[in-house]
């Protein structure tokens, strides 16, 4: 089953912090701490809808496009500049669930990070019509990682055959400031 | 549309990283329960302006 950014309405808002509350007490994380402020200003935006700001979840979704819950994390996103050519989705901040925080395995790791920047490039195509998405970087180690992803993308070749087809997919990697920059 | 081949080389790329950094790579906030001191403050810090 393949994994998906999708848009938080309450309902699935309200499954979300009970599903992550069980879990970080299965884990023994503090959610109170860790997680609570983040979801009370993420509920904040699931409830309140502003233009061009969304409260997104990563969960697998089935062939009819049904959310097969656990949720691996959430994410705020937003539209810049919409309607023009210019125009990027950016992927704010994301939290990741308790259950996947308690792992800590590098064996599974980089398919977790990917998972994030597969479903987001998804959802900047797909649900806002862009093929430029940036996503945060909030932490030295993270803008450490993705200058390496920026290098390493360019020395496996930018551009990809997509199956069965004659042109080429090209995916353009650059860290801008605290942000990667993704062009599809 | 995210091909197949896009999607395998955004895999690799990442693997490839993690190999490069080795356990560093578990310390990014992409892979880490938020920071209790700072949860708040992040919240706020980093929810920007769409003019940024």
């Amino acid at each position: 089953m393949p994994k998906k950014l999708v848009p938080l309405t309450p309902a699935l808002f309200q499954r979300l912090e009970t599903s992550w509350r069980k879990d970080a007490e299965a884990c023994d994380l503090d959610f109170d701490s860790s997680w609570a402020p983040h979801l009370r200003y993420a509920s904040s935006l699931v409830t309140n809808p502003k233009d061009r700001y969304w409260i997104y979840a990563l969960s697998h979704v089935d062939a009819s496009d049904r959310i097969r819950p656990p949720f691996d994390r959430i994410v705020h996103v937003n539209l810049k500049l919409p309607k023009t050519p210019h125009a990027e989705v950016r992927f704010v901040w994301s939290h990741l669930s308790p259950h996947l925080a308690a792992q800590k395995d590098l064996s599974t790791a980089p398919d977790q990070v990917a998972d994030y920047m597969i479903a987001a490039m998804a959802t900047a195509r797909k649900d806002h019509n862009c093929k430029a998405l940036r996503l945060y970087l909030p932490d030295k180690i993270d803008h450490q990682a993705a200058q390496i992803f920026a290098k390493v993308i360019g020395i496996m070749g930018a551009k990809v055959a997509p199956s069965g087809g004659k042109s080429v997919a090209k995916l353009e990697v650059r860290v801008v400031g605290q942000w990667l920059l993704l062009k599809m | 549309m995210v091909t197949p081949e896009l999607e395998a080389l955004v895999r690799d790329a990442w693997k490839a990283v993690a190999i490069e950094m080795g356990d560093n790579f578990l310390n990014m906030s992409w892979l880490s329960a938020p920071a209790q001191a700072t949860a708040r403050a992040l919240v706020e810090e980093e929810s920007l302006p769409l003019a940024a």
